[in-house]
């Protein structure tokens, strides 16, 4: 049996969003910049989607910025509402948790003569929104925080974060690649939002950014002044196509959907419970997510082994051709102790997964720890 | 994934090493007679290579004379598990393992 729980690292497409898609491809594949017919089919096809996505997340259509994904939204809102508004520096505030799309940039802009603060999230994974108002200053611009941690699954408090930014007239840019497509997110709670594609059941290459009315950036690509001058290049009509049919199809079966995967993720949680000297890390993670250790079993080892008996999930921490050991830069930050680091695995649940498959999952989950442990325990 | 020498054995030397960078941690058992290794076993905790290089060191180990033994290196455990690249670092901790255990061969 073949069992993917790795849905955070990304998802297949639905079968109604590849049809979808294919019939953009094949059938309606004008150029949406085109005037001719072929073009303002495609143009529509496009626009609609625009509107579906925006319908969804609560914003209006001219707030939506098609892009390539995640890394290219981070991008465009980070450096774009700096190039615009603060070319000359100020003071940024992220996390220490953030994937490496904002945390790159960060650094460059660091060497760029921008200040940066990086809040420490607690044990479970969760920054906290009295360090972001400590860390406030006069000269703060921006900020930048994720929705959903990528690694741990954890929420962040967004809610109060954005109170807090709006009373000090900060600009808040949310990485929320994990959260759309998992949770009902109010997006008009931040100023600028990234979302990607892949990771809820739409094709790779293909992303939004939302861009609150009011918010000025500037392109950081330059070109045919497509998606009004933020984003040249042709416009990807089959992957917004795409998006707009999975995010419908998950919100209009949200609550089933969830209660599913809320219900399976409870029997992981009991198998876990069952099995001495593991840990979750990050308790109250969304309801797709599980990051936990195993005492006296490497992640690696662990996902290796359950990679050789079909089963797919992911570890952050593992060694490196190049790097010699990789350490999750999360984990860590949750100052987590070593084994718990070395061992963490992440389970990383999705609408299509069965109980059957969960069944499975959990049998050789016990007995591959089991024979794991008896190689370590000398 | 699937070591056939993770086992208990009737040993009469034994050592432990730790590379605390990865957090490996792998024991090495011997059953030496007439300064012959009739047997070889290991514990180990880590990533899969550090496992297989475990594994493939007692496979090198059996039947082999102590100063053959004492005499294995990196590139000998490459070579049984057909693994070139050298720049892991985690077949070091079985070899580092089997000098600790061989060590009062070394003194003599």
């Amino acid at each position: 049996m073949e069992v993917y729980l790795d849905h955070a690292a990304t998802t297949k497409v639905f079968d109604e969003v590849a049809k979808a898609v294919s019939d953009v491809f094949t059938v309606n594949y004008g150029n949406a910049s085109s005037l001719h017919s072929f073009g303002q089919i495609a143009r529509n096809a496009y626009e609609s989607a625009r509107e579906a996505i925006a319908k969804i997340i609560a914003v209006s259509p001219q707030e939506i910025f098609f892009t390539s994904g995640g890394t290219e939204s981070d991008n465009i809102a980070i450096l774009g509402f700096l190039k615009k508004n603060f070319p000359d520096g100020g003071h940024l505030i992220t996390t220490q948790i953030e994937h490496p799309a904002v945390l790159e940039v960060m650094k460059e802009l660091e060497k760029r003569g921008y200040d940066v603060t990086y809040l420490a999230p607690d044990s479970d994974g969760r920054v906290s929104p009295k360090d972001f108002k400590k860390a406030i200053r006069k000269d703060t611009i921006l900020a930048s925080i994720m929705w959903v941690n990528n690694e741990t699954g954890m929420e962040q408090p967004i809610e109060e974060i954005s109170k807090i930014a709006k009373e000090n007239r900060i600009t808040l840019h949310s990485d929320a690649v994990q959260a759309v497509g998992k949770l009902k997110i109010n997006a008009s709670l931040v100023d600028m939002l990234s979302a990607s594609g892949h990771k809820f059941y739409a094709p790779k290459g293909c992303g939004f950014l939302y861009v609150k009315s009011g918010v000025q950036i500037s392109p950081v690509m330059l070109g045919g002044g497509h998606e009004r001058g933020l984003r040249s290049g042709t416009e990807n009509v089959p992957g917004a196509v795409g998006m707009a049919t999975a995010l419908k199809l998950i919100y209009d079966n949200y609550s089933d959907w969830r209660n599913k995967i809320e219900s399976l993720k409870e029997r992981i949680l009991d198998k876990i419970y069952s099995i001495p000297n593991s840990h979750i890390n990050g308790r109250d993670a969304v309801f797709s997510h599980v990051n936990v250790s195993f005492k006296d079993v490497s992640g690696e080892a662990l996902a290796t082994a359950l990679d050789l008996r079909g089963i797919a999930v992911s570890t952050a921490s593992a060694c490196s051709s190049h790097h010699g050991s990789v350490k999750s830069h999360v984990l860590q930050a949750m100052r987590l102790d070593d084994w718990i680091v070395n061992g963490a695995i992440r389970i990383s649940l999705g609408y299509d997964n069965t109980e059957n498959e969960i069944d499975y999952f959990l049998e050789v989950l016990d007995e591959e720890i089991h024979r794991l442990r008896n190689i370590s325990q000398g | 994934m699937h070591p056939k020498h993770a086992v208990e054995i009737d040993y009469t030397h034994t050592a432990e090493a730790i590379y605390k960078r990865h957090d490996d941690r792998v024991r090495i058992f011997l059953r030496i007679s007439d300064y012959i290794v009739k047997d070889a076993s290991f514990k180990a905790s880590g990533c899969p290579r550090v496992i297989a290089a475990s594994e493939a060191l007692c496979r090198l180990l059996i039947n082999v004379d102590v100063e053959t033994a004492m005499n294995l290196n990196e590139e000998h455990i490459r070579e049984e598990m057909d693994f070139h690249d050298k720049n892991f670092e985690c077949v070091r901790t079985p070899l580092i393992a089997l000098k600790k255990a061989l060590s009062e061969f070394a003194e003599r």
